[in-house]
């Protein structure tokens, strides 16, 4: 259960929405630990590739930017009480497109979750439920501040610190598994080039359900939804610049022993459904977890 | 019916004394010249015996002189304080991630020819998303025959979708800017 848990919050972050295909991924946590854990690691490689831009009215058009963005993601968790715990995560993105190539830190942030109702063998019927509160800072360079604006080599993040908080409930107790997380998003404002930015606050709800086939095989598939307000440059709202994206997500996940686990997701941004302001794309992403 | 007759006669000798177009002030203007471009040749002017009184009845009031805009509202875009309208067309687009150029036609307020066209320039912008394009070696041209015709290369649409080109002019001694929309496929 404490496996599938883990999975269903991965998803969260691994179906994370582009605001656009050159922009950074938003930086979630990845990482959670069960009451029994007090140290966790994780290393994840993802790759995303096949990028297009969705315009304000759906349509389909080119993306820019880098063909192919490699992200490699360290997290490590550390337990602050048997219901609660925190999460540091550093993002290391590479672009590429046409033989070209930079890399750069990404956006790091800081994660906590605290479990409001924690299932037991005599309920096996609750859900866990877990309230979540982060905070992604903004350090890597924007596609509003690249010195690059022609291949927007050197973009590896949305150039907004972000703050977020949210509820994630989860029935893990049954081969059968299912879950949901929903978490409201608040970027903050800042300035360019004299500008000011104000992007709009979001939503992000994740459903989930999966299969654990045996004890060490678990298949989770997952739908995302994030909707986002306008846009406001120095108070005005700009028209047309609210997001919305649905993704769509496949895992599975293997634990070759007690303290591991491998998981391997294919995602799509933009997969279905109606989607404005955002990018396409398809990744590929390989994750190891180990207790310590 | 006899008196009726003549009646109709003298209004008809009157009103012929009208027909001779008499210089007005507005003729000194420096628009004139090209609203005469524009206008259709008028019959009276093109035949002797001018003035005239001409058999039957007559218009009664002179119409003024018939201005025919150089742009229409359909194919250009107005500025956001009414100074002017600018029509924009690209040479090989719009398209991006490459090198774009365009033509920048204004025309004043009215849509008609402008008498002067200064401090041209151009800018990519994409309203949804914030932020511009990479034009900062674009280029702005004065078109070597036309007063009112630009040229800006090397702008650079980073991304496809729905973008405004950024027109800045001053027209007739009037400074604005029109959002001009472009989708980019």
């Amino acid at each position: 259960m404490k496996h599938a848990v883990a999975l269903a919050l991965f998803f969260v972050g691994s179906a994370r929405a582009y605001a656009c295909a050159s922009c950074g991924s938003g930086g979630d946590d990845p990482l959670v630990l069960y009451p029994n854990e007090e140290t966790k690691a994780y290393v994840g490689l993802s790759r995303a590739t096949a990028f297009k831009n969705v315009g304000p009215g759906g349509e389909v058009v080119t993306a820019g930017g880098p063909a192919t963005k490699d992200t490699t993601t360290v997290a490590v968790g550390r337990a602050i009480s048997r219901r609660a715990f925190a999460t540091v995560t550093l993002p290391y993105v590479r672009n590429a497109r046409d033989g070209d190539s930079e890399s750069g830190m990404g956006d790091p942030s800081v994660a906590a979750r605290y479990t409001a109702v924690l299932p037991t063998l005599a309920e096996p019927a609750l859900p866990q439920v877990q309230l979540v509160a982060g905070y992604k800072h903004a350090q890597a360079k924007s596609i509003h501040d690249t010195e690059d604006p022609r291949t927007l080599l050197d973009v590896f993040g949305t150039g907004f610190s972000e703050a977020k908080a949210g509820v994630d409930v989860w029935y893990g107790n049954y081969a059968a598994k299912a879950g949901v997380a929903v978490t409201a998003l608040f970027p903050q404002e800042r300035t360019f080039d004299g500008t000011r930015y104000q992007p709009g606050d979001g939503v992000r709800a994740t459903a989930s359900a999966g299969y654990g086939w045996t004890a060490r095989a678990k298949t989770t598939v997952g739908a995302n939804r994030e909707q986002r307000r306008a846009l406001r440059l120095d108070g005005e709202e700009q028209a047309d610049s609210g997001q919305l994206v649905h993704s769509a997500f496949l895992t599975q996940d293997l634990m070759p022993g007690p303290l591991d686990d491998v998981k391997l997701t294919l995602s799509r941004q933009a997969a279905f459904g109606r989607n404005v302001n955002t990018a396409r794309s398809t990744s590929v992403s390989l994750a190891y977890t180990r207790v310590f | 019916m006899r008196r009726a007759l003549v009646m109709i006669a003298a209004a008809t000798l009157a009103l012929g004394g009208c027909g001779k177009k008499s210089k007005s002030k507005d003729d000194d203007a420096p628009n004139d010249q090209h609203q005469d471009e524009q206008q259709p040749p008028q019959d009276g002017d093109a035949h002797p015996g001018e003035g005239e009184p001409k058999p039957g009845p007559q218009p009664g009031p002179e119409p003024g002189p018939v201005v025919t805009p150089i742009l229409s509202e359909s194919e250009a875009t107005q500025s956001k304080d009414g100074a002017f309208w600018v029509k924009v067309v690209w040479a090989d687009g719009p398209r991006a991630e490459e090198y774009q150029k365009v033509t920048l036609t204004f025309a004043d307020g009215a849509r008609l020819l402008p008498t002067e066209v200064k401090d041209v320039d151009a800018k990519s912008w994409m309203p949804s998303m914030g932020h511009g394009g990479a034009d900062d070696d674009r280029a702005v041209a004065k078109d070597a025959e036309k007063a009112n015709v630009y040229t800006v290369s090397d702008l650079w649409l980073t991304m496809g979708g729905a973008w405004e080109l950024r027109v800045k002019a001053t027209v007739n001694g009037k400074a604005d800017t029109a959002h001009v929309k472009v989708d980019v496929p």
